[in-house]
């Protein structure tokens, strides 16, 4: 058979296979979607972390079982690049970008065989009894926990934390109720920054270091699972903003510092008077049960309406 | 709707056999741009990035029905025939 006959013969075959409804299936199916008709790794029972598990792991296989089901769009365009010949390194790096644009931090676990460790997560935590996790805020969160009588010697990394200080601190945050927190941002910013250093706003990014996130098993690949993560990062996304403007703001604003000690005074007063923790009293019906008074800030000190803006 | 009452199993074949075959769009494309002698798969460098991943996406979404309609298929629940009596299995 000469080269001719040889492509009359495939053209024919092709022509063929377009014509009938179900070989035209399959040859789009194999063309589109070719995870779908892959012998090895059926898309169904593919299982992550058993082939890291067994030294087989590979990342592209993994980037594009995970797109396929979690980003269609990336895994579409990942396949587009290898029929088009783009190494298959600049696939898996444009899949892992393309996961990060979609909100999910792909690039805070850039290791091979990150994916089989399912969704990564990020871990903006504080521990205020791990000097090493305070280090990169040091000369901005000493002027916080000063207030609560924290003492940080970054000489030795010892720590000395009062024993009422995170409930004096969740008393402060309790009382910082809504309303008061739409009218002025600054007491926003002061409640996150609460929340934040003492771990205590409910979000898992925000309230973990990496030492305690890792302790976790993370969320497995699935569309849901994605959504619920990308919920976390956005939220993570602006407490953290608001947090991190309010240790701006407390650096700066001296009338706010002196409402804020003045109020943890009150606290530490009431606890050593009543002998009760303040546990005990914060409820849903009376958050601010110690009656802290928070005055109209002075203007000029909402750092996330300057941010925004 | 189709109307079982009465209808052997070969009529219901014969129905769903006559059902015309599922127009998807990677099946459109793959039938405008033709595989060639060149390569075994069509280049997709000429199809826009968003139609492609709507066609993919498609492809995903219709495999992935019918892989779970076949699941369903194998794993029917026995159907009781309450009005229907068969002597030869009086005892």
């Amino acid at each position: 058979m000469n080269l001719t006959e040889f492509q009359h013969l495939y053209d024919g075959l092709a022509t063929a296979a377009l014509d009938d409804p179900v070989l035209h299936l399959a040859y789009t199916v194999a063309w589109l979607d070719p995870l779908r008709v892959c012998p090895d790794d059926p898309v169904d029972d593919y299982d992550l972390s058993e082939d890291y598990y067994y030294g087989e792991g590979d990342d592209l296989e993994a980037a594009l079982h995970i797109t396929r089901g979690c980003f269609p769009d990336l895994y579409a365009e990942a396949v587009a690049d290898l029929h088009t010949g783009v190494a298959e390194r600049q696939v898996e790096e444009h899949i892992r970008d393309g996961i990060c644009e979609q909100g999910i931090p792909m690039d805070i676990v850039e290791f091979e065989g990150a994916y089989a460790f399912g969704i990564p997560m990020p871990a903006c935590g504080i521990d205020a009894a791990d000097p090493d996790t305070l280090e990169p805020f040091q000369g901005q969160i000493e002027t916080l926990y000063d207030l609560f009588g924290i003492d940080i010697d970054w000489d030795t990394h010892c720590v000395h934390i009062p024993d009422n200080a995170h409930d004096v601190a969740l008393a402060v945050a309790l009382s910082l109720n809504e309303a008061l927190r739409e009218q002025y941002p600054v007491y926003d910013q002061l409640y996150w920054l609460l929340g934040w250093a003492f771990s205590m706003t409910g979000n898992s990014s925000v309230d973990c270091t990496w030492e305690i996130l890792a302790e976790f098993q993370p969320l497995d690949w699935s569309p849901d699972n994605v959504a619920f993560t990308r919920l976390i990062v956005e939220e993570c996304d602006q407490i953290m903003t608001a947090a991190t403007a309010g240790l701006d703001d407390l650096q700066d604003n001296e009338a706010l510092r002196e409402t804020l000690t003045h109020n943890i005074a009150i606290i530490c007063k009431k606890l050593k008077k009543k002998g009760r923790r303040d546990h005990d009293r914060i409820s849903e019906d009376n958050p601010n049960p110690f009656g802290l008074d928070w005055p109209q800030p002075a203007s000029g000190s909402d750092r996330t309406a300057e941010l925004a803006a | 709707m189709i109307d079982l009452k009465g209808q052997s199993l070969r009529v219901l074949t014969d129905v769903l056999g006559d059902l015309a075959p599922v127009e998807l769009e990677g099946m459109r494309l793959l039938a405008q741009l033709r595989p060639t002698s060149s390569g075994l798969l069509p280049s997709t460098q000429s199809i826009e990035r968003a139609t492609l991943r709507r066609a993919t996406s498609e492809i995903i979404d219709y495999t992935g029905r019918c892989q779970r309609m076949r699941s369903y298929l194998l794993n029917l629940n026995p159907v009781p025939l309450t009005d229907l009596i068969v002597t030869e299995f009086g005892l």
